[in-house]
């Protein structure tokens, strides 16, 4: 994309040789999200007022699978199949060190911020802390899908996930079931659905829900934990009823409104000691750690909802989807290399 | 005791939000306790603040107390007559996972004394054993009615988890300085009180790298919280104690200060039977100095009748 809402196929250079630290990948398959989208549409730009230099063309994929062709000091062996992160910290910062690069404060997203590139395009170099081996049980369309799993995961681990939890998930969208999967390898004994959709309850409890409601009025029994995976001020305002005293609401979604007032802030949050954590991406720990609890159960991570476009037909696709957006349903697209 | 002295005098909050001495009747079950000190602290303030809700109803969360009558179940707990006694604010139904765990503020049926049910500030009060911890004689007064506020402070403490990380103690009182030291006391690498809270932001948005990485909130001032928030480092916690049940805190730009840094907001309503167990050690041991004990104007000693205006005072000063 060279200009915003235009996308193409472009001749760009071939990257730099990869250095010490870095490998070479050629890629197979890139996932593209709702993400994607508002990048497309300019919505993302705007709000991190930056721009694109069509000098240096953004390039699409966040996410994407390919095979090692370069493995340089990595310790990783030519041919394995890799998922690339597009999660960029700079490494060095008091967070990175701590192993939260999720927090670094200079942190990017490759294929969503104009800069760095990312990994819709034939070759990638980039750092080996970039690249995570692919386990033989999971397909290519299944490790591309690891970056919201592993977003889920971090949720997940914030809000205390653990054996015997409780769980109630708001919004039944694409992280919001990788949540509920993901809840139940982690030893969760209930996990709550609520979507007012109910064309999402099906695809929730087909995701391992154990039953699915339309709003939160509707849960019964309270949970230890909420998940909060829409967007809306209210209902994650709201979540805070449904836990039990020193439960916890992990919001992961961006609220409409972006002033949120808590009311009834004593009896809701102080009296119950319950918890409200914000949920950022994800660490480079829990990029692997996605892809390994997706390997312990792969059969739990079909994606029906994906289309597939071949990469020559794949601008014209963008570009007819941004022309129709917004669309009805879920959207999610992987592009074949 | 005898039937003509099955009343006592105690301090109330009516409908309207008038606080008077008022006399009343002895309950039947529990240890009987004469009243001997407490401290005003800042949930009795919230209790105030937050209305009549519960009204009317004896206020006071916390009181240091001589047992007056004792029998085999109490002694058993090692209340004996005559010993002197701190009391637990939070009562919970002892049967379920929280309270199993000693972990009773969080009970689904917790009540807190003098905000949901009758308080202690009264001559006499029958208490359950269970809610009464022992305490050594050699133990002033002045020290012994900080327990309940230590122990609230032990509580944000450990639920905030500041082993190893720089804390800021926003608000003012017994509860902020008594924060302070027990940050210090559970091995936080720092613990700063901080009154000027705007001030203290400010310098925040300037050094984001000298950031506390737990503030413990004991304000009463709902922009305190969206402060916290903002003040706080990159995945850090803001621990909210002793908040009026009015109050309406409004987080602005929840996205890029919450969400986006990882940050948790916790709520801390009141000690566990633990808690005050480890206060009354703390204060015994002499770890921990409550701040001003002799001279606190907030302190409520058995002649609270001739100190009603200075209660009054500081009702005022907490309403709205």
């Amino acid at each position: 994309m060279r200009q915003v809402g235009v996308a193409e196929i472009l001749d760009l250079p071939e990257p730099a040789a990869p250095v010490a630290g870095e490998v070479t990948v050629a890629t197979d398959m890139v996932s593209l999200g709702v993400s994607e989208m508002q990048a497309m549409k300019g919505n993302l730009l705007a709000l991190w007022g930056e721009t694109i230099d069509p000098d240096e063309p953004f390039v699409f994929g966040f996410a994407g699978v390919g095979r090692i062709t370069e493995p340089g000091d990595s310790g990783l062996a030519a041919g394995e199949r890799v998922l690339m992160s597009g999660v960029v910290s700079c490494g060095v910062c008091a967070q990175c060190r701590a192993g939260r690069d999720n927090l670094c404060p200079h942190l990017r997203m490759a294929g969503i911020h104009p800069t760095p590139a990312g990994f819709c395009r034939e070759r990638a170099v980039l750092p080996c802390d970039r690249v995570f081996p692919v386990p033989d049980e999971l397909s290519d369309e299944q490790a591309c899908l690891a970056g919201e799993v592993a977003s889920s995961l971090h949720l997940l681990r914030l809000g205390g996930v653990t054996d015997g939890t409780t769980l109630a998930v708001v919004g039944a969208g694409r992280h919001g079931r990788h949540a509920m999967r993901l809840a139940k390898l982690l030893g969760a004994i209930r996990v709550v659905a609520i979507d007012p959709d109910p064309v999402m309850h099906e695809l929730a409890l087909a995701a391992g829900a154990d039953e699915a409601v339309a709003s939160i009025d509707e849960v019964g029994e309270r949970v230890g934990v909420v998940a909060h995976t829409a967007p809306g001020t209210e209902s994650l305002v709201e979540a805070l009823d449904i836990c039990v005293p020193g439960g916890c609401v992990a919001g992961l979604g961006t609220p409409v409104t972006p002033n949120m007032p808590i009311e009834r802030f004593y009896a809701r949050v102080v009296k119950p000691e319950r918890v409200i954590v914000g949920s950022r991406s994800k660490t480079k720990a829990e990029f692997r750690d996605a892809l390994a609890f997706m390997a312990q159960a792969p059969e739990r991570w079909q994606i029906p909802e994906a289309k597939h476009v071949p990469f020559a037909d794949g601008a014209d696709f963008l570009s007819g989807i941004v022309a129709a957006w917004p669309l009805a349903g879920e959207w999610y697209l992987e592009v074949t290399l | 005791m005898t039937a003509a002295a099955r009343k006592t005098n105690a301090v109330t909050m009516d409908e309207s939000g008038v606080i008077a001495v008022m006399e009343q009747a002895i309950a039947d079950a529990g240890v009987l306790v004469g009243f001997e000190a407490a401290l005003i602290g800042d949930r009795d303030l919230a209790a105030v603040e937050s209305g009549a809700a519960n009204a009317p109803i004896v206020l006071g969360c916390s009181l240091v107390g001589r047992v007056l009558e004792a029998d085999a179940e109490s002694r058993a707990a090692g209340l004996e007559v005559g010993g002197r006694v701190v009391a637990a604010s939070v009562q919970s139904c002892g049967t379920c996972e929280a309270c199993a765990a000693g972990d009773e503020p969080r009970c689904e049926h917790a009540l807190h004394r003098g905000q949901d049910i009758d308080g202690f500030w009264r001559d006499v009060n029958r208490i359950p054993a269970s809610s009464l911890c022992p305490i050594a004689p050699t133990l002033d007064l002045a020290t012994a009615s900080h327990a309940g506020e230590l122990a609230l402070a032990l509580r944000a403490a450990d639920l905030a988890h500041v082993e190893g990380r720089r804390v800021a103690v926003f608000g003012s009182g017994p509860l902020a300085a008594l924060a302070v030291a027990t940050c210090v006391a559970r091995g936080a690498v720092s613990a700063e009180g901080v009154e000027q809270i705007d001030r203290f932001s400010e310098r925040g948005v300037a050094q984001p790298d000298a950031r506390p990485d737990v503030i413990v909130n004991v304000s009463s001032a709902p922009r305190v919280v969206d402060q916290a928030i903002q003040a706080v480092a990159i995945g850090g916690t803001v621990a909210t104690c002793a908040a009026p049940s009015e109050m309406t805190p409004r987080i602005t730009d929840y996205t890029p200060n919450m969400q986006r840094r990882d940050v948790r907001l916790i709520g801390v309503s009141a000690p566990s039977r633990t808690n005050l167990r480890s206060s009354i050690e703390l204060l015994e041991q002499g770890r921990i100095a409550p701040p001003l004990a002799r001279s606190n104007p907030q302190f409520v000693s058995r002649e609270y009748r001739g100190e009603m205006a200075a209660l009054q005072d500081l009702v005022g000063r907490a309403q709205p």
